[in-house]
């Protein structure tokens, strides 16, 4: 059954975006992630214009992130002062993304922007994680971890701006997590994701945080960030549609359930494996929109009247 | 002197229309053709998936007869907007949109249905004249320089009509009027699900002898209707409103799913 998107002005196959969230929600209960990464492509993939997929999943992340940040919450696991700190980046990043979204909208380059740096996002973190699980399986437990922290340590000891971070037990320059958090709120705004999984590890290695903090704090700085972003997206470009954003909610919920169900079995190193092969599954998706000479060279594009 | 001659020509313009009008009404009560639809409008829900089109009529002669075989053409031309068409190339291994060119007021559906074989109901030039086929459509960039390779320009339009055929918005050629029996007939046309809003026009000829005799106009009205129109309005209309809701429902979801998995016990 079809179902017409009234904003996007559009009809999709209603089974295929509810099968869409529910695999959202699996990948979300079970590896921890916003599953945008998955989401947006997809949409793309099924016609729905690239600034219609970002904005709407910047409204679905409020949803993912909020129910993620409730638990961790209750689990005292956010440290809402660091994640603060980061906000006032990535509320800049998100603004500047939106600013860059429209030009490359208006210049006609949003579509291969977008395909363009998901490959290398997805390309690069599926690798490293695909690297570090078969080690993990393997069982060498290699020192990378601590060594590249040490590293940081280093470069980043000689910044302005210390601020003491009681939570999280830690004393380093404000202007680390300002930063990542502008990367954050690009992601946010730009490919609509949440960038928990570039951000996750950069946390750890960078800022040098508890990783039993790091989700917690990540996801509480996704939230306000993903709901400025979904505000801009509606009023500059109303380029959300909250039908589209219902369904895909929907199916969510129904796939965290049976995520909920399937993540006993999946743990450790073999999920972060499995996740892996998913992110390069979908980057080498995308990497054949890319390279593969396309069978019609032309596009077609119908503006506003 | 000057504005004298100007308010002659104007005199003259409204009088030489005022004739076609009426003469064109006279040409009625000889043969004529008369249609109607179906329906008047089209209601785009949120389970719209496309529409079929059916427009009805008869074509008759001074006597009130149906003629045998007349040569009849109904057109169907949607809204008009402009139109981007962007070419992608190699770039370091890279298909990326490089060449682009607007067209100005491209209608997003144009087909038409005939009775018989083009070449039977009348001549090219008539055709072209009365606005019938699709090499009538005026491919006009928006910005001028873009025919200065004509070459070039050629590929795109072929381009725009290619993808549009694809896509159900242009025709691939041959539409059929059918005859129903008693001089009534009926053409069927399909409307895709990508089409915009907008007020379409429903065009009927009548030929005889390659000449045309008589025309008739409809207006189709296609909008979205019931809870999709709901949504769009308020998306356009109260865009700060559409996004505290959005937000809201968002919230409340996030909500809900969290209680799912409290009761869990997760």
């Amino acid at each position: 059954m079809d179902i017409y998107l009234p904003v996007a002005e559009m009809a999709v196959s209603l089974n295929t975006i509810i099968g869409l969230g529910v695999a959202v929600g699996i990948l979300s209960t079970v590896f921890g992630v916003g599953g945008g990464f998955l989401a947006t492509p997809f949409l793309v993939f099924l016609g729905v214009p690239a600034s219609f997929a970002v904005g709407t999943q910047a409204v679905q992340l409020i949803s993912t992130s909020l129910s993620g940040v409730i638990g961790h919450w209750r689990k005292g696991s956010v440290d809402f002062k660091l994640g603060s700190v980061m906000l006032a980046g990535s509320l800049t990043g998100t603004i500047f993304g939106i600013l860059i979204f429209k030009l490359l909208q208006y210049t006609g380059h949003i579509d291969v922007v977008i395909n363009a740096l998901y490959v290398l996002l997805l390309g690069t973190v599926g690798g490293m994680m695909l690297y570090e699980s078969f080690s993990a399986i393997l069982k060498k437990k290699h020192k990378a971890e601590a060594a590249r922290s040490k590293f940081w340590l280093r470069a980043t000891s000689g910044l302005p701006y210390t601020v003491m971070f009681p939570k999280s037990n830690l004393s380093i320059s404000a202007l680390v997590p300002i930063i990542l958090g502008v990367i954050g709120g690009l992601m946010v705004s730009v490919l609509g994701i949440g960038g928990g999984f570039l951000v996750v590890p950069a946390m750890i290695y960078i800022l040098g945080m508890p990783t039993n903090l790091v989700v917690g704090t990540s996801m509480f700085q996704i939230l306000i960030t993903t709901s400025l972003s979904a505000l801009l997206h509606i009023v500059s470009n109303n380029t959300v549609d909250l039908l589209l954003a219902f369904i895909l909610m929907v199916g969510a919920l129904i796939g965290n359930q049976i995520g909920s169900r399937l993540s006993p079995y999946v743990r450790g190193a073999t999920a972060r494996l499995m996740l892996a092969l998913i992110l390069l599954g979908v980057c080498f998706m995308l990497w054949e929109n890319l390279f593969i000479e396309p069978v019609e060279h032309f596009s077609t594009e119908v503006l506003d009247k | 002197m000057r504005i004298k001659v100007k308010t002659l020509i104007t005199f003259m313009a409204i009088f030489v229309s005022c004739g076609i009008y009426f003469g064109s009404s006279f040409a009625a009560s000889q043969s004529g053709i008369m249609i109607d639809m179906a329906k008047e409008n089209v209601d785009v829900t949120t389970g719209f998936s496309g529409s079929d089109i059916v427009v009805f009529g008869v074509a008759q002669d001074e006597n009130g007869k149906s003629i045998k075989s007349p040569g009849i053409v109904v057109l169907l031309k949607g809204p008009q907007s402009n139109v981007v068409v962007r070419k992608k190339e190699s770039v370091a291994g890279m298909w990326l949109n490089s060449d682009s060119i607007e067209f100005k007021n491209i209608p997003h559906f144009y087909d038409y249905a005939m009775s018989m074989n083009e070449k039977d109901i009348a001549s090219a030039q008539t055709l072209i004249e009365n606005g019938i086929g699709l090499n009538t459509l005026t491919f006009e960039p928006d910005d001028e320089d873009d025919v200065e390779d004509p070459e070039q320009f050629r590929q795109f339009q072929e381009a725009l009509i290619r993808i549009w055929q694809r896509h159900g918005n242009f025709p691939l050629g041959g539409r059929k009027i059918k005859f129903i029996g008693a001089g009534l007939f009926r053409a069927d046309f399909a409307l895709p699900a990508n089409i915009p809003t907008g007020l379409y026009q429903v065009e009927a000829f009548l030929f005889e002898g390659g000449k045309l005799v008589d025309k008739r106009e409809k207006l189709l009205d296609v909008q979205q209707a019931g809870m999709s129109a709901f949504i769009n309005h308020y998306a356009h209309t109260y865009s700060l409103l559409y996004a505290f809701f959005g937000i809201m429902m968002a919230v409340g979801m996030g909500i809900f799913s969290d209680s799912l998995s409290k009761k869990r016990g997760r």
